[in-house]
């Protein structure tokens, strides 16, 4: 996305931190370096401060947490060793891996988690992620090595939200987080150490030799900010870039040449969100249901994804992420039938009667606005293309293109909105009560469309509290059905993330959860390294 | 003064290239053989061709159309900001050339103000939070370029009060608005003219540049600025995207910066002579 | 002298005053707040929490609070903390100022030796062959959008050709690199940034030029000066230059405050962290005291520049008396 669109924080931490391979690479060897291309510049490294998704690229090389997942996106232990949930999900247990070093060579405790625990809730921090641990009733370290977290209530979240970056207390104790030089020149526990960071221009990152998963074999990380997406390409073309994330077009049309086949590796896999309209169901045209199924009916979803995307995406018709164990396939998406459509506009009240190709009830013709933001270009093509389609339908849509601040203050906290056009970037974790429970509606909270179905309320408030995966799964389930079927958003699709690397690197290899979770295994052959 | 114009061929093809884009605009319907907003999902980025003289973009839209339909939005665009500028310009720049003193030195100092502004940084600053419409964009680029038309009409203004002309019509007991008005500024016009034609060529840069950062005119809405835009995510797959807005806003900017110009040096004698 | 220097310096300060109010009431304004890219429709951020950062950076004072208490910190020069990042404003634009005087002074200096001849060989040769190409290829350089001529020239000399450099101001490996490895590899890629700026400030300069020397050429001393016998380049090299050469130093202290004034667009394009990204970057993200920063510093150089640019003229030009300077 080319709007800075705030991100979960595990959702965009591209290089998750990694996994030993079961054999080792005879032609592995040290050396060389990696030069990743972002738009953006990241902002801070203290990592509970960091929301954007270069800041978080960073932190995830340069921090561990006590969990995180593994390439089938399942959670696994990272600094913790293991754990145990006790008193029906109401306590954790961390047993916390011995002999980890911080990169300053102390060695790592639970009072380090204590620590970064304090500081999450600590009201004078300023950390967007106070909310799931606010959730805590306390937090004790019997041992070194042992953290026994309690929640208030079961908290089936609470355990993935361990994959937070865990801080260190030796350095950071006296330091008021808001402003500390912690924040450009960060100690971890990761594979990679901080180097040097010019603003705006690079970040620059040296391996770990002590690392507890073994010594990265890539040297040097080294993060180019190259604001403009034209640019990265052209620097692909000169090999100044070794790992860029391609655009659908660039995918399929662009890097289809003897250049690419010959010096990059393209991979695909699908991204951790999806985009949607969401209609404000407060808006009397729109709270009728069958005006909102008709409209689904009417929107041509596979050619919208088969036109902008290049196919390289597919139509969705959940919340939840596709191919995860919460994501219901028994969900099928309504066919484009603009008969179907027009038969359940006509169900309520909305007919042309003029014959002036636009329909109408009473005195009303059906026109509203949809509001997208600015900067992203696919959205924006997603917009004229569900233009078209309505106006076959007989429904006149205009668009309005927004500033994301202007468009979130004016229009979605205010609700003054008929119809967005956004995304979700999804957490691992299929709980979003924030997003549908019907309590979540004021300014600035997520269920701004007003959505309000009790039943749904009821399953949410369940599935945060079952441990049990099988019944897990079936709640949720049950939701997709629910809301598919209340057709709250229109659900579009969920697009494929596009990484191109160069071909001098082994071992990569695509996985659900992207191309960065085995990256300390990477390596250069010693005759193809490039740089010192 | 025809003649000399005549004689300046350089002008002369400038004013052409006006009079064709200008064309363009008022009868784009005719001249466009597509409508500029059609998606057509199964002629994507196709090369130029006889159905498509400038190929088609990522929606399968004709490149033509909608250059054709863009221009009427970048040439309102230079035109309605240029009058606004003007506007502005002449009130300010009339009212302290004329009444001088107090009111002078606050105006101009108010144009100082304005000026100390990056212009970019101001207009920038201004789109980027109100709304990108084409409506905002043209009264922003009007209200940051209006400062030295004020300063060039305040100086005509200063030197012509005192024109025995003004002196007599004031003896005949004229007011101050019929002065300024019907004596003052059409005599101070000639600059203005010069700095309107360099304007809009500059309008119709900035509108283009404010596209790249995708806070200029929105689509489905074509401008040449956003045609541009568009075409630079396909660089190396299809040049025609980028090309041919490209060509038509340096081809229509250089015009009317070569008629500025041209109408400059044929008014400056002129010009001096008065003073 | 001494006097009307002061008299001006302290007539800059209700302007300054007059800048900063505008620009702060402007940008508060906007829709919007500094929290919003941390906080908004992200769902890992609570209400809560959101409206606890909003109290941390004091955004729930009113504007004209939050204004004084601005101009308080900035009259003991200290332009506050960045929203973003939380660092000093003072350090992160001293961060990005060299490289933005470096590129803009390369290409003013370029300018300068390239539109001052072209001009006065303009004029010299009024209404030639010659002066028609210069002043289509002047305006050409000025009427074309700088990001689509940036990306054909970068896609030509860097991928095509492959002799520059497209993106950046120092190879990846700079700090291995000798002393003058360093200086070639910073030059290398400094070509076509530089380039391309100066492409688009050549038609200023040199029109001005051109007009300033046709004027000089038409006056009384240069017809006596040919009447004496004087040979023509004598004429007009030494004697016509010289005058006309005058408005030009004018210009030159006007363009001080463009110095440090990068463009967006251009540093995106070629990746350079200069102040126009900066100050984007900050309006975007609505971190105020950066925006505030920045054009605080625009201004006073701004007008700064214009009062040099009077005292130099005054300087060079005697005839020039300072009262009269004031009207014009």
């Amino acid at each position: 996305m080319n709007i800075k669109i705030p991100l979960i924080l595990l959702a965009v931490s591209f290089f998750c931190s990694t996994e030993a391979l079961p054999a080792e690479d005879p032609d592995a060897s040290y050396g060389d370096a990696i030069v990743v291309s972002s738009i953006a510049d990241a902002r801070t490294l203290v990592p509970i401060l960091s929301s954007d998704a270069s800041s978080s690229d960073i932190c995830g090389m340069v921090f561990n947490g006590l969990v995180k997942y593994d390439k089938d996106i399942n959670l696994i232990g990272d600094l913790a060793e293991s754990w145990e949930i006790l008193d029906d999900g109401t306590v954790i247990v961390f047993h916390i891996r011995r002999g980890v070093k911080w990169h300053d060579g102390a060695p790592f405790t639970s009072k380090d988690v204590e620590f970064t625990y304090r500081k999450l809730t600590d009201p004078n921090v300023r950390t967007p992620y106070s909310g799931d641990f606010d959730r805590i009733l306390k937090l004790e370290t019997p041992d070194e090595f042992t953290v026994k977290v309690t929640y208030k209530e079961p908290f089936v979240p609470g355990l993935s939200s361990w994959g937070m970056w865990i801080m260190p207390e030796h350095i950071l104790r006296d330091q008021d987080l808001n402003n500390t030089a912690f924040s450009r020149n960060p100690v971890g526990t990761g594979p990679y150490k901080f180097k040097s960071w010019r603003t705006g221009e690079k970040i620059e990152l040296v391996s770990n030799h002590d690392y507890f998963e073994g010594r990265p074999y890539i040297d040097r990380y080294i993060y180019r900010v190259i604001p403009d997406d034209a640019t990265i390409f052209l620097e692909l073309q000169t090999l100044g870039v070794d790992l860029a994330t391609l655009s659908p077009l660039q995918y399929t049309r662009q890097t289809e040449n003897n250049f690419f086949k010959k010096h990059y590796k393209k991979f695909k896999y699908p991204s951790f969100g999806f985009t949607y309209m969401a209609y404000n169901l407060s808006d009397p045209k729109f709270s009728d249901v069958r005006v909102r199924q008709a409209m689904n009916y009417a929107v041509n979803k596979q050619e919208i994804v088969d036109t902008i995307f290049f196919g390289l995406g597919r139509v969705t018709t959940g919340p939840y992420m596709m191919d995860s164990w919460a994501y219901n396939s028994d969900v099928r998406p309504a066919p484009y039938d603009l008969t179907r459509a027009k038969a359940l506009l006509a169900d309520a009240g909305w007919v042309d009667a003029d014959m002036d190709g636009w329909l109408e009830k009473g005195a009303d013709e059906f026109e509203f606005t949809l509001i997208v933001n600015q900067g992203n270009a696919e959205r924006q093509r997603t917009a004229e293309m569900i233009q078209r389609y309505l106006k076959y339908a007989g429904i006149r849509m205009k668009i309005r293109v927004l500033e994301w601040s202007a468009l979130i203050n004016e229009f979605i906290d205010k609700k003054r909105f008929e119809a967005v056009l956004m995304g979700w970037f999804l957490a691992r974790d299929p709980d979003n009560y924030d997003i549908w429970h019907s309590s979540k509606t004021r300014a600035g909270e997520f269920n701004f469309i007003g959505y309000n179905n009790p039943d749904v309320d009821r399953l949410l408030g369940e599935g945060r509290r079952t441990f049990d995966q099988p019944r897990r799964e079936k709640i949720y389930h049950r939701i997709h059905e629910i809301i598919y079927e209340d057709q709250p958003y229109m659900f579009l699709y969920s697009g494929e993330t596009l990484p191109i690397v160069s071909k001098r690197f082994k071992n990569v290899e695509a996985s659900p959860i992207g191309i960065g979770y085995n990256f300390i295994k990477w390596y250069v052959p010693k005759p193809e390294q490039r740089y010192r | 003064m025809i003649r000399e114009f005549s004689k300046n061929k350089t002008a002369i093809v400038a004013l052409a290239i006006i009079i064709a884009m200008l064309a363009f605009a008022l009868f784009a319907g005719f001249i466009a053989p597509y409508d500029p907003t059609h998606i057509d999902t199964k002629n994507i980025l196709t090369r130029p061709s006889s159905a498509h003289i400038f190929g088609t973009d990522t929606l399968g839209r004709d490149i033509f159309s909608r250059i054709v339909y863009g221009s009427r939005i970048s040439l309102s665009i230079g035109f309605i900001a240029v009058g606004i500028a003007i506007i502005i310009g002449i009130f300010f720049g009339s009212i302290a050339g004329y009444y001088g003193g107090r009111v002078d030195s606050i105006l101009m100092r108010f144009v100082d103000v304005m000026l100390c502004f990056p212009t970019f940084f101001l207009i920038l600053a201004v789109i980027a939070v109100m709304e990108p419409s084409i409506f905002n964009i043209m009264i922003v680029i009007g209200a940051t370029g209006w400062m030295s038309v004020a300063r060039l009409v305040r100086a005509e203004v200063l030197s012509l009060k005192e024109r025995d002309y003004v002196t007599c019509a004031r003896v005949m007991g004229a007011g101050d608005l019929w002065i300024i008005v019907r004596h003052l500024i059409p005599n101070a016009l000639a600059p203005v003219l010069v700095s309107a034609t360099l304007g809009i060529g500059g309008a119709i840069l900035v509108e283009s540049a404010l596209s790249f950062l995708g806070i200029g005119v929105q689509p489905p809405t074509p401008s040449w600025g956003n045609i541009l835009m568009d075409g630079k995510s396909t660089l190396g797959v299809a040049w025609w995207l980028t090309i041919f807005p490209g060509v038509f806003i340096t081809l229509t900017v250089l015009a009317y910066n070569l008629l500025g110009e041209a109408l400059r040096d044929m008014l400056e004698p002129r010009l001096k002579e008065r003073r | 002298m001494l006097g009307y220097t002061a008299r001006r310096l302290a007539g800059l300060v209700p302007v300054f005053l007059g800048i900063t109010l505008v620009s702060f009431f402007v940008i508060h304004l906007a829709p919007g707040k500094p929290t919003d890219i941390q906080t908004s429709l992200n769902p890992k951020v609570s209400y809560e929490a959101r409206l606890r950062l909003e109290k941390l950076y004091g955004l729930d004072k009113p504007v004209y609070v939050q204004y004084f208490h601005w101009l308080k910190t900035v009259s003991t020069f200290d332009f506050g903390r960045s929203y973003v990042d939380n660092r000093p404003v003072s350090r992160k634009i001293a961060e990005r100022i060299p490289v933005t005087i470096l590129i803009n002074s390369l290409a003013l200096i370029l300018i300068l030796a390239i539109g001052i001849p072209l001009g006065v060989l303009s004029a010299v040769k009024r209404n030639s062959l010659w002066d028609r190409f210069t002043t289509v290829f002047v305006f050409v350089g000025f009427s074309t959008p700088e990001f689509w001529l940036a990306l054909l020239l970068m896609s030509l000399f860097g991928i095509s050709l492959g002799w520059l450099p497209i993106s950046g101001i120092k190879s990846l490996d700079f700090e291995y690199f000798g002393f003058f490895e360093k200086i070639f590899d910073i030059a290398k890629h400094l070509v076509l940034p530089v380039a391309i700026s100066a492409l688009g400030g050549l038609a200023g300069i040199s029109r001005y030029m051109r007009s300033s020397m046709i004027e000089v050429i038409q006056q009384d001393f240069i017809r006596t000066a040919r009447a004496k016998g004087l040979s023509e380049p004598v004429v007009i090299y030494k004697h016509a230059l010289k005058n006309a050469i005058l408005p030009v130093i004018t210009l030159v202290g006007l363009s001080v405050p463009a110095l440090i004034g990068g463009s967006v667009i251009f540093e995106s394009i070629f990746a350079i962290p200069g102040m126009g990204r900066l100050f984007y970057e900050s309006v975007m993200s609505r971190d105020y005291p950066t925006i505030m920063g920045v054009l605080s510093i625009g201004a006073i150089l701004t007008l700064i520049g214009n009062l040099l640019a009077d005292i130099a003229y005054s300087y060079a030009d005697p005839r020039i008396s300072m009262a009269d300077k004031k009207e014009v």
